[in-house]
């Protein structure tokens, strides 16, 4: 399915919606809401229930909860969020409810192990996971950074935690957190490209010879 | 991780890693991701342009009209309403509830958040909101999406019979000077009798408003008509004018026991009948007199079983020396079950979706 539409323009329109949203304005909101029903439903019957009271419910939900929580929730791309944010919520619905139910489309994605129904496990997003190919690779990469730089980016965007809270494991105030990480990034940036290419010399995953083609 | 950054939004609709990280919950892709994202930031739109397509790559059917959507939206600003309390007001739930608050949400790296929601043959969903001025509203979902009626008991002691895909919403706890309810589809309410605080229950298009009545309200969200059956007691209907509060409302309609009124959306006309008796009933517990002389009590559970759909567990041995004489009426479930037990001096308890009365001595 071709994109018809300017991406990129529409997200500009929803965000200054998304913004007065955040300062209460519950007309913005209302646009915000209408405009982005629709690929919401869309989405929600074609991989997940044909049962459209049950899909109005969904997303119903999903709006109370991302207008009570406006204040915090930080969107870049909107329609993306939200289409993700009802997935997610409709991928644990379906792991822990009954598997006769009649309406239930098949996923997307190969299954994973039933989460059990209790509160904590089904806000826990993981289940064993072993890592991916990319994200082996950049850990390597990492490694090669001064050792405060590594422990930021581990506590950020593998262990998942805040600025806040990387401040405070680390004993730092946020500006030195924002800092650190601004200059890990900086460097990763720097040295992906040719770093990584090494990185394949060195461990054997591309022939030399290759450079020379 | 080859080449992403100089990688088009082609490249990416294939690279098996960026789709996982798309479509699934996936914590590893959503580490190297996020990183990489922040490490390239001007591959933001390439990368949302992929992902939208992902996304919807699959979304050819489902239509919905724009009239539909108005709606929806419309609706869920009056729930935002209907959950607005007054200052300072918390409000807890009762701990011998059967509910339990289960509302938490998780930003995880900025993009994914979960509800949690709590499943037997039903729905419930809760959400614990804070507003601007960081007061604490429940309201409270119960949706029924299997396929036999479930009963719902309200906060006031009131109950109502949902049947399948039906909805109602009202708050954990009811204001001071009314009672609300929203509903969409089919249920039969008993409604506890308060007059202190009428009960309004609003569906699509218009408001019944009672004091303390059994009838049954059928609003279906395709259906050309809304259909209303009075069991017993007063009800009185009224068009919505778009606003919540029922004030002077000249085309209000006055339906009593056996009365019927059916309300034509296109036509935009009430008509009323009178009923000898409810011919085909849209619930068992229409047609089911609750008047018992020398009934055993074995008896007497099962009307309530057959009525509300609630299993009642009763130990067959102690109790099958117990009668009951009473006629009970349009009291909701709950009430009816304390009279019985005070009858037959018994007690009962909630159990997992079912109720376990207990005799204090043998009916003898």
């Amino acid at each position: 399915m071709a994109i018809k539409h300017n991406v990129v323009k529409e997200n500009e329109i929803l965000i200054d919606l998304w913004n007065k949203s955040k300062s209460g304005d519950e007309k913005a909101f209302g646009k915000l809401a209408q405009s982005q029903y629709r690929i919401l439903f869309k989405h929600a019957y074609n991989n997940f229930s044909k049962d459209t009271d049950f899909i109005k419910d969904a997303i119903q939900d999903l709006y109370f909860h991302i207008w009570v929580n406006r204040k915090t929730i930080e969107m870049q791309y909107i329609s993306i969020y939200l289409v993700r944010a009802l997935r997610n919520n409709l991928i644990s619905k379906f792991r822990v409810s009954d598997k006769k139910n009649r309406n239930f489309v098949s996923f997307d994605f190969e299954e994973v192990e039933e989460v059990s129904n209790d509160f904590g496990a089904e806000n826990a997003i993981i289940l064993e996971e072993s890592q991916s190919e990319n994200e082996r690779k950049i850990r390597q990469l990492i490694e090669t950074l001064p050792l405060r730089q590594q422990e930021v980016v581990r506590l950020k965007y593998f262990d998942g935690l805040d600025n806040l809270k990387i401040a405070q494991k680390m004993g730092l105030n946020k500006q030195s957190v924002a800092n650190l990480l601004h200059k890990a990034l900086h460097s990763l940036k720097l040295s992906l490209p040719t770093l990584f290419f090494l990185l394949l010399v060195i461990f054997g995953e591309m022939p030399l010879s290759s450079f020379f083609k | 991780m080859l080449n992403y950054k100089n990688y088009e939004v082609q490249d990416f609709l294939k690279d098996h890693s960026f789709r996982r990280w798309t479509l699934e919950k996936t914590t590893t892709e959503n580490s190297f991701w996020e990183l990489w994202l922040d490490i390239y930031p001007e591959k933001m739109d390439v990368v949302a342009k992929a992902q939208i397509e992902i996304l919807t790559q699959n979304d050819t059917k489902g239509e919905i009209g724009e009239i539909e959507i108005k709606l929806q939206v419309e609706n869920f600003f009056l729930k935002i309403k209907n959950s607005k309390l007054e200052k300072g007001r918390i409000l807890k739930l009762n701990a011998n509830r059967w509910y339990a608050v289960a509302a938490s949400t998780i930003l995880l790296l900025g993009v994914a958040y979960i509800f949690s929601f709590r499943f037997q043959d039903g729905q419930k969903s809760f959400v614990a909101l804070q507003d601007n001025d960081d007061k604490v509203v429940e309201m409270v979902t119960e949706s029924n999406y299997v396929n036999k009626s479930k009963l719902v008991l309200l906060p006031d002691g009131s109950s109502l019979i949902l049947k399948p895909k039906s909805t109602v919403n009202f708050p954990a706890l009811f204001d001071k000077d009314k009672r609300e309810l929203t509903l969409s589809g089919e249920a039969f309410f008993e409604i506890a009798k308060d007059k202190s605080k009428p009960f309004f229950i609003y569906t699509n298009k218009l408001t019944t408003r009672v004091v303390g009545t059994s009838f049954s309200i059928k609003a279906l969200e395709n259906d050309k008509e809304i259909k209303f059956v009075v069991k017993t007691g007063t009800v009185s209907i009224s068009k919505r004018s778009g606003e919540k509060d029922i004030a002077k409302n000249d085309s209000e309609t006055i339906a009593k026991g056996n009365q019927q009124v059916v309300y034509n959306i296109n036509q935009d006309k009430i008509v009323q009948t009178d009923i000898d008796q409810i011919v085909t009933p849209d619930f068992a517990i229409q047609k089911q007199i609750f008047d018992f002389n020398e009934t055993p009590l074995q008896a007497v559970f099962k009307a309530l079983e057959s009525s509300y759909g609630m299993v009642i567990d009763a130990d067959s041995s102690t109790i099958s020396n117990c009668h009951l004489t009473a006629t009970l009426g349009d009291e909701p479930f709950e009430q009816k079950l304390n009279l019985i037990c005070q009858a037959v001096d018994a007690t009962y308890t909630h159990e997992n979706d079912s109720i376990k009365v207990k005799t204090r001595k043998d009916c003898k």
